[in-house]
């Protein structure tokens, strides 16, 4: 038997590792759920509230018109009332074209309206833009570039906070869930895996007549191998979640991209396709060798398990939530295990570090993929050399 | 029975890593208070900016400026000679010109800008906090970052520590649970004791051990932030808001009963949680993992979900952040108004029984298993 089928049987054998998997396949679902959930409520359940609002606008318009038969033309407020006229009156025609696109499914249709409508609340909010707030006028703009970007690229219905395509929920999932959901599930079945060969605090692989180098290729290539496999996945499962709920939609799915001032536009999933896999593979090499490195100390799964988990995880934390750290961020290789919030610059938004960007990640954390390869070959050099004294 | 519980207890007490689990917990609650000591400096700073910001005003008002620039400085100096009576009267007269000041905004702006409102809010909270300190003449601690012993605890309690305590407890509980097993074998039926013993005692010393845990726990964490900031904080309050929206500064042991009842009925829920899933998953460390990602997931999925928090009063692991639920700051943060101390109690009793049921009916069928 090969190294490293041995490697591999040890894990897909044991059927209590495919537990982290089934707990993964209910979170996405539970989170699905609740995004399917937020797109029915958004079109079926507001489709009265909307008809509503119709007839809100068509009494505004009524009152509108009123009002102008009664002012005179050189009056100051004859102009003002004509402007809200014409506001209503375009704002009624893509209220009325919404409903009938609604009904229609003709998601282009509905996304011109929604365009119509944005642009009328921002004509309206720009009048007294300082008592609305700058706030307000961002979200209005980004609902603009979301509704504009659904119309150049033929997307069918999505919602910009809770996606429900394939490859939206699959983008929402790896930006949001897949850094922590993925750093769990390696760090438990690669601890498990490193720590396995210790029997009696012995190295029992030391026996198998392997060069060093050749074995940690092969202990490596296996634990990114099964990294690889938890992201496919991960992105399986929540892409097969989308399709089913809605539809698959295509690899030109939004992704909005950040500068330090704040969100800026929406690119497409393709266009950051090749830096994200780059990233991942560096972030599941960095996993799997922290494990490696750490279980070369502590020999005991459980005690593996929970330091890899504090440095990760509470690391992950820390540079996210505690500000101080927010400066000296792009020095740790924990940081980019964000891919696509590092990638998307929304790490760099959030902590103002303008260092945190893909070529950064890929360099601190080639870096540290060497250094932690380094440690590891000497440490196994250093046994190697006491186990041959004994 | 008794020598077995001791014999499990001991097991326990002489693994280096739950003592070093331990250690760490205690410099974790250590590292989190020194760092609200140093936060303390920010009231010196927030004063400081105040004073430069109306140094920046107009000249329009040069007598107004100059006048609450001398209160601003007027409040540094009673802060710094800890004349707290002083400190408190001059604060409460700052407060109040402010929120007349936001009053008359929001009448300008026809009350419409949600901002002008939470900063109402937020003078509203300082006056409540600043009017209670003055009436049991206490000294000022920031309540964002409390230093002193019951009021950090609290605080503390609100935040991170129940999820520590209660990763160490399924830490401490699967190793109580699956010490029997060897190889998937259970070797406690070579024990001379029925099973219904070994069951009882495995229970109550797991039990025994969370509950102590915590005890510990909250009373180290009590002790440190006395003894370093030199004041029990017994009769500080913690921040209230009300349905209405309204803040209340209540005294925190009032909410000491409560909450400890919750820690009680929990971490018997806890129990048992794991006793269940040691019966499916034999081994310590899958037995860990899944009880972690299970226990703080569903804890923190709410958070996550929105929809989640509506029926967030049924899930037993809600009652885990017990001091939030009590206080009610749970309630808010979710909207649910069914997320107190009573549903709490009535959720985790009900869940404990399924539980028991579940332990007996297993008891029951495991000799035939066998």
């Amino acid at each position: 038997m090969k190294y490293q089928t041995l490697l591999l049987k040890k894990v897909y054998r044991n059927r209590l590792n495919m537990l982290p998997l089934l707990l993964i396949i209910i979170f996405l679902f539970v989170i699905y759920f609740g995004h399917r959930a937020s797109m029915n409520h958004d079109l079926q359940n507001s489709t009265a509230s909307r008809e509503k609002e119709l007839e809100i606008v068509r009494k505004d318009i009524t009152m509108f018109q009123t009002q102008l038969d009664h002012l005179n033309e050189i009056d100051p407020q004859y102009e003002m009332t004509k402007q809200y006229l014409q506001a209503a009156t375009l704002r009624e025609s893509a209220l009325q074209q919404r409903l009938e696109a609604i009904e229609k499914k003709d998601w282009k249709q509905y996304y011109e309206s929604e365009l119509i409508l944005t642009k009328v609340k921002i004509d309206t909010i720009s009048m007294d833009e300082e008592f609305h707030g700058s706030e307000i006028m961002e979200v209005l703009r980004l609902d603009q570039e979301y509704a504009e970007y659904m119309i150049k690229n033929n997307l069918s219905y999505d919602s910009r906070f809770s996606a429900t395509q394939g490859f939206s929920y699959m983008i929402k999932v790896i930006n949001d869930y897949l850094p922590l959901l993925f750093a769990i599930v390696l760090i438990f079945i690669a601890s498990k895996l490193y720590c396995a060969n210790f029997i009696e605090d012995i190295d029992m692989h030391s026996l198998l007549p392997i060069s060093l180098v050749k074995k940690q290729g092969i202990r490596l290539f296996v634990g990114v191998g099964i990294g690889v496999g938890i992201i496919l996945f991960i992105c399986f499962v929540s892409m097969l979640y989308g399709w089913i709920g809605n539809t698959l939609g295509n690899v030109s799915a939004p992704v909005l991209s950040y500068a330090l001032e704040g969100a800026q536009h929406y690119v497409a999933f393709s266009t950051i396709f090749f830096k994200l896999l780059i990233l991942i593979s560096l972030s599941i090499l960095f996993i799997v060798q922290l494990t490696s490195v750490i279980s070369a100390f502590m020999r005991k799964h459980i005690v593996c398990l929970m330091i890899a988990l504090a440095i990760v995880v509470g690391g992950m934390w820390v540079i996210e939530n505690i500000q101080p750290m927010y400066s000296i961020a792009h020095l740790f290789p924990i940081t980019y295990l964000e891919s696509l919030k590092v990638i998307s610059g929304e790490l760099l938004f959030t902590t103002q570090n303008m260092h945190i960007h893909f070529f950064n990640g890929v360099i601190v954390l080639s870096i540290s993929n060497f250094v932690l390869f380094g440690v590891f070959y000497y440490l196994m050099k250093f046994r190697m050399k006491g186990i041959r004294t004994l | 029975m008794r020598n077995y519980a001791t014999f499990l207890s001991k097991r326990i007490l002489c693994n280096k890593s739950n003592i070093w689990a331990m250690f760490v917990i205690v410099a974790i609650v250590t590292i989190y208070l020194i760092m609200n000591i140093r936060s303390q400096e920010g009231f010196r700073e927030e004063v400081k900016s105040q004073i430069q910001t109306e140094g920046a005003y107009s000249a329009d008002d040069i007598e107004g400026v100059e006048a609450r620039k001398q209160s601003y400085e007027r409040l540094l100096a009673y802060y710094d000679q800890k004349n707290w009576s002083m400190f408190y009267m001059e604060y409460e007269a700052i407060l109040q010109n402010q929120k007349q000041v936001i009053e008359n905004t929001i009448s300008i702006s026809g009350g419409e800008d949600p901002s002008t409102h939470a900063m109402s809010s937020d003078i509203d909270k300082k006056i409540s906090y600043i009017t209670y300190l003055k009436k049991y003449n206490l000294a000022y601690e920031n309540f964002d970052f409390p230093i002193f012993g019951l009021s950090f605890t609290t605080h503390i309690l609100q935040l991170i520590l129940p999820t520590i305590i209660t990763l160490y407890c399924i830490y401490i509980l699967a190793q109580i649970f699956v010490m029997d097993y060897v190889k998937e074998v259970d070797i406690s039926y070579l024990f001379p004791l029925g099973k219904w013993k070994v069951f009882l005692t495995k229970m109550t010393v797991g039990i025994m051990f969370t509950i102590f845990i915590n005890i510990a726990i909250i009373v180290l964490t009590f002790l440190i932030s006395s003894l370093l900031s030199g004041n029990t904080g017994l009769s500080y309050p913690i921040m209230i808001q009300n349905v209405a929206g309204a803040w209340n500064a209540i005294k925190a042991s009032t909410f000491l009963k409560e909450w400890l009842v919750l820690v009680i009925f929990f971490y018997i829920n806890l129990s048992f949680f794991m006793y269940i899933l040691s019966i499916f998953i034999r081994d310590a460390g899958h037995l860990i993992f899944i009880a972690i990602c299970i226990v703080l997931g569903m804890s923190f999925l709410p958070m996550i979900v929105d929809y989640i928090k509506v029926f967030a009063h049924l899930i037993p692991t809600t009652y885990m952040n017990y001091v939030s639920v009590a206080t009610g700051d749970l309630l808010h943060r979710y909207h649910n108004m069914h997320i107190t101390t009573i549903t709490g109690m009535k959720v985790l009793s009900i869940t404990a029984l399924l539980q028991i049921v579940i332990c007996m009916i297993y008891m029951k069928c495991r000799s035939t298993l066998r």
